[in-house]
C-alpha cells in the first residue's frame, strides 16, 4: 500500500485537532481503550470499531480482534505497520466531515457502516485501499473462523490433522 | 535431498556447477533438466518445503504458509492482488492446475514482432511434451464438471459462444475443491511432487529451502556468486547468511523477483522490470435457487471463451472460467454492499462464481522499493478496462442465462443484477484499483527475451545480454502474455532454456 503523502496527513492532523474539540462538545463517549500487544491500545479501539461496523450484527469482535492480532504479531512487521498505519488515519480522518469532527471509532455504528462503505467507492485512491484493507481483514478473519461456517453451510476441510 | 534452514544453522559457503533461484514451473524443469545432463545442481527456494501432510485446507493457514506476503502482495495502487506461491514448488503449489500452451499464433507474434527465432514450433512441441508427460496433463470430461462449472458453460452455451472443458494436470482428484490452498492428496501434479522428484532421482541435486538469494555478484560479464540468507518462513526473519559460487546460474523466482534481483544485483540493463503484463482477472459471483456447493469438485474445469490469438496481435479479448473459492476468499472478492454481503454468504452453498481473465499488453514495472522489496506499478489501459467490463457483463448474462436468480458485480455499491436490464448499471462504471476487486496469477514479461540487449534482458537464448553465464527461465522472459495458463509455457520455454545450456561447455 502507498503511504498517504504528507500534505494529507496535515490535513488529517487539523481535521484530528478540531474532530477532538467536537467530539467533547457533542458529548461522544469513546469505545474503551483496550490493551493490546501489537496495535496499542488506539490501534485495536479503532480495529474493534471497524470489525463492529463490517460484522454481522453481535459479532464477538473481541474474539476476533485477538485473533487479528494474534496473527500479526506472528506475520511480517511490515504488512502489521501498513494495517496500524491505515488504521490511524482512519481513526483521525474517518469521522471528520464537513460538519462535525470525530475520531472514526466515536462514531455511531451506522455512521461507521457508511463511512466505511462511502470510502469504497471514494474518489481519493488512499481512502479505498483503507477501506478495501479493512474489508479483507474483517471479512476473512469472520469467514475462516469454524463458528461461523454452520451458519452459512460450509462443511469445514476434509482433512482434520 | 530437500533441506531446511534449521539443518544449516551457521548458514554455509558451496561451490556447486549450477545454481538455481527459484524452485517453481521454471526452476523445477531446469533443476530436472540440467542434473539428467549431468550436471550438479543446487536450488535455492525462498519459502518452505510444505508435503501434503501439512496442507490443511484451512484458509488462514495455508495463504501465510504457500504465498509471498500471504497473498497480500499487491499493486502500488492497491488495485491488483499479484499471487504467488512462496514454497517448494512455487506457484505450481497453489495453482489451479490448468494446463494451456503457447498457441501458434502468439509464437509466430514473438518470432516476427520480437526476434525470439531461435526455436521452432517443432522444438517447443517437444518441450511441451516431455513437460505434459511430467505433470499427468489430461483432459477434464463434461461428466466430471462440478455444478458450478456446468451451470457456466450452460450459460456460455445458451448464449451461442464457444464452451470447452479444460486439460488439467490433476491426476486421481478426489475433488476437495481445495486447489488454491495446496493438495493435500498430491492429485495435482506441482512441480514439488514432478519435477522436482524428476530431478531429485538423479542424485545430483539438492534443495535448499527457506534461503533467500539477495544479489549476484558478478565480474567482467560473468556471474560468480549469489548471496543471501536463511528465512523463518512465518515472518521472513533473517537467519544465517549463505554464499554460492557456481559456473551457471537460473534465475527462476516469478515475473517479480526475478526482475528484482537483477535490479539490486545491477544486471539485465534498461530493460529489466519493465514489460509487466499482469492478465488481471476480475470475479463474478451468482446466487442460484438451489444448491451449487462451487466448493466442492474441480474448481476450475469448464470455460467461456472468447479469446482471440493472432500472429499480428498476440492474444486478445477474454476467457470466463468457473472457479471455486473458500469462505474467507469468496467474502472478500464478493463487491457487494456489506450487509447485503453476509446475506449472500448465508447463501454460500447457492453461490457460483466465476473469473474474468483478460491478457493485456505489456506496460507495468517492478521497480524495488526502499524496504528492498518490489514495487509493482500497473495501470489498466483504457482498452483492457473496456474488455473486462465487456467480459464482467458477459458472465453475468452467462450467469442469468443459466438460472441464476441474480448476479454480484464486482462494483462497490451496485446491488444485484436479476436481469439483463439491470446490467446496464455496467455502462457506468469504470474498473477502479482497489474498487474493483481484481487478483492476477499470471505476472509475466519483466526480463524480456530478444536478440537486442537494451530492449530485451535476455537473448533468444534466455541467456542474461550482459552476464551470458546466467539464463532466465521463468514466467518473466515472455515478450508479450504467452497464453491464458502460463505454467506450461514457463515450463516449456524453460525445457528448451536448460537444454541451450546443456549445448555449451559446462565451464
Ligand atoms: C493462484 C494461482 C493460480 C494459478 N493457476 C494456474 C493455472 O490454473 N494454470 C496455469 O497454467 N498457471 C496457473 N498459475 C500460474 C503458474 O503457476 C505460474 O505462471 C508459474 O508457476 C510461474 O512459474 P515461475 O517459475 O515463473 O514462478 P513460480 O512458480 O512462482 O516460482 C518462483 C519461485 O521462486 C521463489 N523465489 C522468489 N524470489 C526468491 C529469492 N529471492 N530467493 C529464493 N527463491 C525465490 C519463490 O518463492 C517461488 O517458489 C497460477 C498461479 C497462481 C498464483
Ligand atoms: S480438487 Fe483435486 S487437485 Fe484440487 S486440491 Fe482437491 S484433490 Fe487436489
Amino acid at each position: 500500500m502507498n503511504g498517504p503523502s504528507r500534505r494529507w496527513f496535515l490535513g488529517g492532523g487539523l481535521l484530528l485537532v478540531g474532530g477532538t474539540l467536537v467530539a467533547h462538545a457533542v458529548g461522544h463517549r469513546p469505545m474503551e481503550e483496550r490493551a493490546s500487544a501489537f496495535l496499542g491500545s488506539s490501534g485495536r479501539t479503532t480495529l474493534e470499531s471497524v470489525l463492529e461496523a463490517l460484522l454481522p450484527d453481535g459479532a464477538p469482535v473481541g474474539e476476533v480482534a485477538d485473533g487479528i492480532e494474534g496473527f500479526l504479531a506472528q506475520g511480517d512487521p511490515i504488512q502489521g505497520g501498513q494495517l496500524g498505519l491505515a488504521l490511524t488515519v482512519l481513526e483521525h480522518t474517518g469521522g471528520a466531515s464537513l460538519w462535525s469532527f470525530s475520531r472514526f471509532s466515536r462514531r455511531t455504528l451506522d455512521e461507521r457502516r457508511e463511512i466505511l462503505e462511502g470510502w469504497r467507492s471514494s474518489s481519493l485512491q488512499t481512502r479505498r485501499q483503507i477501506a478495501d484493507a479493512m474489508r479483507r481483514v474483517a471479512l476473512f478473519s469472520w469467514y475462516t473462523r469454524e463458528q461461523t461456517w454452520a451458519a452459512i453451510g460450509y462443511d469445514g476441510p476434509w482433512v482434520h490433522p | 535431498m530437500i533441506r531446511g534452514a534449521a539443518e544449516v544453522p551457521e548458514g554455509f559457503t558451496v561451490r556447486t556447477e549450477v545454481c538455481v533461484v527459484g524452485s517453481g514451473a521454471g526452476g523445477g524443469v531446469a533443476a530436472a533438466l540440467l542434473s539428467e545432463g549431468g550436471r550438479e545442481v543446487l536450488v535455492l527456494e525462498e519459502g518452505p518445503h510444505v508435503p501434503r501432510e501439512r496442507m490443511t485446507q484451512r484458509e488462514e493457514q495455508m495463504y501465510p504458509l504457500l504465498y509471498r506476503d500471504g497473498g497480500n502482495q499487491l499493486t502500488d495502487d492497491g488495485g491488483i492482488s499479484v499471487l504467488q506461491g512462496r514454497v517448494v514448488g512455487g506457484s505450481t503449489v497453489v495453482n489451479m492446475a490448468d494446463v494451456v500452451g503457447i498457441t501458434e499464433e502468439v509464437w509466430a507474434h514473438w518470432r516476427t514482432l520480437f526476434g525470439c527465432d531461435r526455436w521452432s514450433m517443432d522444438d517447443l512441441a517437444e518441450a511441451a511434451a516431455d513437460c505434459r508427460a511430467t505433470i499427468g496433463a489430461n483432459h477434464v470430461t463434461a461428466e466430471q464438471l462440478n455444478r458450478n462449472n456446468a451451470l457456466l458453460v450452460r450459460g456460455g452455451d445458451r448464449l451461442g459462444m464457444r464452451t470447452a472443458t479444460m486439460e488439467h494436470n490433476r491426476v486421481g482428484c478426489v475433488g476437495s475443491g481445495y486447489c488454491l490452498i495446496g493438495c493435500a492428496y498430491d492429485a495435482k501434479r506441482s512441480v514439488a511432487v514432478s519435477w522436482i522428484p524428476r530431478a531429485l532421482a538423479t542424485g545430483r541435486v539438492m534443495v535448499q529451502s527457506e534461503a533467500r538469494v539477495d544479489r549476484f555478484e558478478h565480474d567482467r560479464g560473468r556471474v560468480v556468486a549469489v548471496v543471501g540468507h536463511l528465512v523463518r518462513p512465518a515472518d521472513g526473519a533473517k537467519l544465517a547468511p549463505f554464499r554460492v559460487e557456481a559456473d551457471t546460474f537460473v534465475l527462476a523466482a516469478g515475473a517479480i523477483h526475478s526482475p528484482l534481483l537483477l535490479k539490486v544485483s545491477g544486471l539485465g540493463g534498461a530493460a529489466v522490470g519493465r514489460n509487466l503484463s499482469l492478465q488481471p482477472q476480475a470475479p463474478v459471483a451468482a446466487l442460484f435457487a438451489d444448491d451449487v456447493v462451487m466448493f466442492r469438485g474441480i474448481p476450475q474445469a469448464g470455460y467461456v471463451d472468447a479469446e482471440t490469438a493472432t500472429a499480428e496481435e498476440g492474444l486478445g479479448g477474454f476467457r470466463l472460467e468457473a472457479v471455486s473459492a473458500t469462505p474467507g476468499m469468496s467474502a472478500i472478492t464478493t463487491a457487494l454492499p456489506t450487509a447485503d454481503l453476509h446475506r449472500f454468504m448465508t447463501r454460500y452453498r447457492q453461490v457460483a462464481a466465476n473469473l474474468c481473465l483478460v491478457p493485456d499488453r505489456p506496460g507495468g514495472t517492478v521497480t524495488a522499493d526502499r524496504n528492498g522489496r518490489p514495487r509493482i506499478s500497473y495501470a489498466l489501459t483504457p482498452a483492457v478496462q473496456a474488455t473486462m467490463i465487456d467480459a464482467i457483463r458477459t458472465a453475468a448474462r452467462c450467469w442469468l442465462a443459466a438460472g441464476a436468480e441474480g448476479v454480484a458485480l464486482p462494483f462497490p455499491g451496485l446491488p444485484m443484477a436479476r436481469s439483463e436490464a439491470d446490467l446496464a448499471a455496467l455502462d457506468r462504471v469504470s474498473v477502479r484499483p482497489a474498487s474493483t476487486p481484481m487478483i492476477s496469477a499470471h505476472p509475466q514479461g519483466t526480463c524480456r527475451m530478444g536478440p537486442r540487449a537494451g530492449e530485451a534482458v535476455v537473448d533468444t537464448d534466455l541467456r542474461l545480454h550482459d552476464a551470458p553465464n546466467l539464463s532466465v527461465l521463468d514466467a518473466s522472459v515472455f515478450p508479450t502474455t504467452a497464453s491464458s495458463h502460463t505454467q506450461l509455457p514457463v515450463m516449456s520455454l524453460a525445457w528448451l532454456g536448460a537444454r541451450a545450456i546443456l549445448e555449451r561447455p559446462a565451464r
